[in-house]
């Protein structure tokens, strides 16, 4: 039950949630796999939170640095030096840990990375149900592309995406001329699509200070929470995200154990 | 000028500028000073204010025998408005505030989420979406954080309010030949407004005396005209201003406590072990359980589930007329069981009192067999007593004047 715009009526434990569409569903136990700052800064009253709480979970820095390109692409696209066999497997362009490192640096400024680091896919091989006969899907994170970015989205965007494609081209000549169709999500995009805080697919940096223990806050971590009857269970909670599926399994382990904390 | 044609950077220029008077001087501060036999002063929360005026004693009979003018402008006033302010003091104080009526005052505390006390203070219903909230440390930054999903304004008034308290048993008559018709109407915790001049004065029947008194705010436009209505109109009622000392020994015959004397507040400790929850600084009737939810409620509630408060403070009465300030407690005259925050030999109670912290089991289930340490320092050598003290119950002194309404002219 989509429950995007609707604000949990409380989560006692006699409490439940309640959805945009003013349906309420009563449950003693709520299982919150949204990111953690919509789960207690819009769908929990912050009244039935202590401010301290409130205070660190406004504070988690969770604000995207990565773009998501998909292209819808006529033919299958050759990578120069990449077997053919090779391309259902992740293909990632960079040149060395160098790279990574200076194509960060510009978002430390609120710029994007003229010579961005890529990670692809190409989905319909896999699944060939994606794409038309003859067809194929490309799917590329783009690092880095921070969510706050000085110039604006509206200007960034097409820029970003002319730097993307010509470096997509310099690896895969003639992919230009192949592109059906092109979309490219920046974390402002993401944040909107998705209703993801900051855009961050990950519900929070993965740093030190938000790992372990510490996902998202202190107070939180271990999959529960000071709301009594609320638990988290999203990449926002340890071990966070990756699709791994970890945090739900951890979460309903820990639910189902009994455990308080 | 103004905020429109000031440049950002001038106005961040003028903000630093307070560096240049490290200490301010209070909206009365031209008649404090007139007054000031002793030159006695100490820095309230960063104001000039007087310890003493011309002699303690004579200041504390002030109070206590007719009327006493004390400048409270240092006091830090936060104003706090807008359709979620009851909603939002709520969650942030201990009390119920949906009990608090319009021109009503409530002595409250406040916590952070583990349940320890920030600060204590006087919250005032203005009308129904306005209050301000009294109290001795600076909270804005908690404040504001706290106003996160509710729809409040917050600002700290402390500069443009000021502030005297008017206590005593002559301080209605001084009133009502101030002209203020209808005071006598407060009950205790009553607020009423009144005209001053083309400005109001918001007079409410609260102190920190435990005697009859007021307290008074006015735009500090208007501090010295108000001051010179009040001081006038006080003369045949023997009116006096008076500093700190006297209006602190008052506060401890009323068993009123004071942050960062009697407690520290958890913001300023250091030290870990020095935070106090309500319940451990004699502030538990404040813990309203069956309102929704506040700060610190989870942590305080599961310390008296769990039996895991460490505290207790308690009133003592000790033995002899030396006053026992930060003596030790002992118990059986060996065992360290706590400290003496504050104590006085109480001209009015005639008796050696105390406020403690003592560390239970001391003072929550071994009540008997206490006694103090004073080190009396005589001629630059201590004079060692130790003295017996008896747990007694606060206030210390308990004068029917404070709550007769009407008030009594004498």
């Amino acid at each position: 039950m989509p429950i995007a715009a609707g604000r949990a009526a409380s989560f006692s434990p006699t409490g439940g949630i309640a959805t945009s569409d003013g349906t309420e569903i009563a449950a003693p136990l709520v299982v919150s796999a949204i990111h953690p700052q919509t789960t207690f800064l819009h769908l929990v009253d912050p009244a039935e939170s202590g401010t301290g709480f409130v205070r660190s979970v406004r504070n988690v820095r969770s604000f995207g640095n990565v773009a998501k390109l998909d292209l819808a692409l006529d033919r299958i696209p050759s990578f120069e030096g990449l077997p053919a066999e090779a391309r259902s497997g992740r293909i990632v362009l960079v040149r060395g840990m160098e790279q990574v490192e200076t194509a960060f640096n510009p978002a430390k400024y609120g710029e994007f990375s003229p010579d961005p680091v890529m990670e692809i896919t190409l989905p319909s091989l896999a699944d060939p149900a994606l794409a038309p006969a003859g067809g194929c899907t490309l799917s590329a994170l783009v690092q880095y592309a921070p969510y706050r970015l000085k110039a604006g989205w509206e200007t960034g965007k097409p820029a970003f995406l002319r730097i993307v494609l010509e470096t997509l081209e310099r690896h895969a000549p003639g992919i230009g001329t192949s592109v059906v169709a092109a979309s490219l999500m920046t974390p402002v995009d993401i944040e909107a699509e998705y209703n993801l805080p900051g855009g961050h697919w990950h519900h929070g940096e993965l740093q030190a200070d938000q790992l372990l223990v510490n996902r998202p806050t202190g107070v939180a971590s271990g999959y529960t929470t000071p709301i009594e009857g609320l638990y988290l269970a999203s990449a926002g909670a340890h071990p966070g995200g990756g699709i791994s599926g970890l945090p739900g399994w951890n979460a309903a382990r820990h639910i189902l154990s009994g455990e308080r904390a | 000028m103004n905020a429109m044609t000031k440049s950002a950077a001038d106005l961040r220029r003028a903000a630093r500028d307070h560096i240049r008077a490290p200490r301010l001087e209070t909206p009365f501060h031209a008649r404090l000073t007139a007054l000031s036999e002793v030159n006695d002063w100490y820095d309230w929360a960063g104001y000039k204010a007087p310890h003493s005026l011309f002699d303690g004693e004579l200041e504390y009979f002030a109070i206590r025998s007719t009327a006493a003018l004390f400048d409270i402008s240092p006091m830090v006033k936060y104003r706090i408005t807008g359709p979620d302010a009851e909603r939002y003091l709520n969650r942030l104080t201990l009390r119920d505030v949906r009990k608090l009526a319009v021109n009503r005052v409530h002595y409250t505390a406040w916590c952070d989420d583990h349940g320890h006390v920030l600060d204590d203070g006087t919250l005032f219903r203005l009308a129904d979406q306005e209050f301000r909230l009294c109290c001795q440390e600076r909270h804005l930054p908690w404040l504001l954080d706290s106003a996160f999903g509710f729809c409040v304004d917050i600002s700290e008034e402390t500069e443009e309010i000021a502030g005297l308290a008017l206590q005593g048993p002559t301080s209605y008559a001084v009133l009502r030949d101030a002209g203020f018709a209808g005071v006598e109407r407060l009950k205790p915790f009553d607020i009423a407004a009144f005209p001053h001049e083309d400005a109001g004065v918001t007079v409410s029947r609260t102190g920190f005396t435990g005697d009859l008194g007021y307290e008074l705010f006015v735009p500090r436009a208007k501090a010295l005209s108000f001051w010179d209505r009040l001081w006038a109109a006080g003369q045949p009622h023997a009116i006096r201003a008076i500093g700190y000392g006297a209006l602190n020994q008052t506060r401890i015959e009323a068993g009123f406590i004071v942050a960062n004397a009697d407690f520290v507040t958890a913001e300023a400790a250091l030290r870990a072990d020095r935070v106090r929850m309500p319940d451990e600084i004699g502030l538990d009737w404040l813990v309203d359980p069956d309102k929704p939810n506040f700060n610190g409620r989870r942590a305080i509630l599961g310390a008296r589930r769990n039996q895991s408060l460490k505290h207790i403070l308690v009133g003592l009465e000790i033995e002899g007329n030396i006053p026992a300030e930060h003596a030790i407690v002992y118990h059986r005259q060996k065992r360290e069981a706590g400290l003496v925050t504050a104590a006085i030999w109480s001209p009015t109670a005639k008796r050696n009192i105390a406020i403690a912290s003592l560390e239970r089991p001391y003072g929550s289930k071994f009540t008997e067999d206490l006694w103090v340490e004073i080190y009396a320092m005589r001629e630059l050598k201590y004079q060692k007593l130790m003295k017996r003290a008896r747990i007694v119950p606060r206030p210390f002194v308990r004068l029917a004047r404070r709550t007769a309404s009407p008030p009594g002219l004498t």
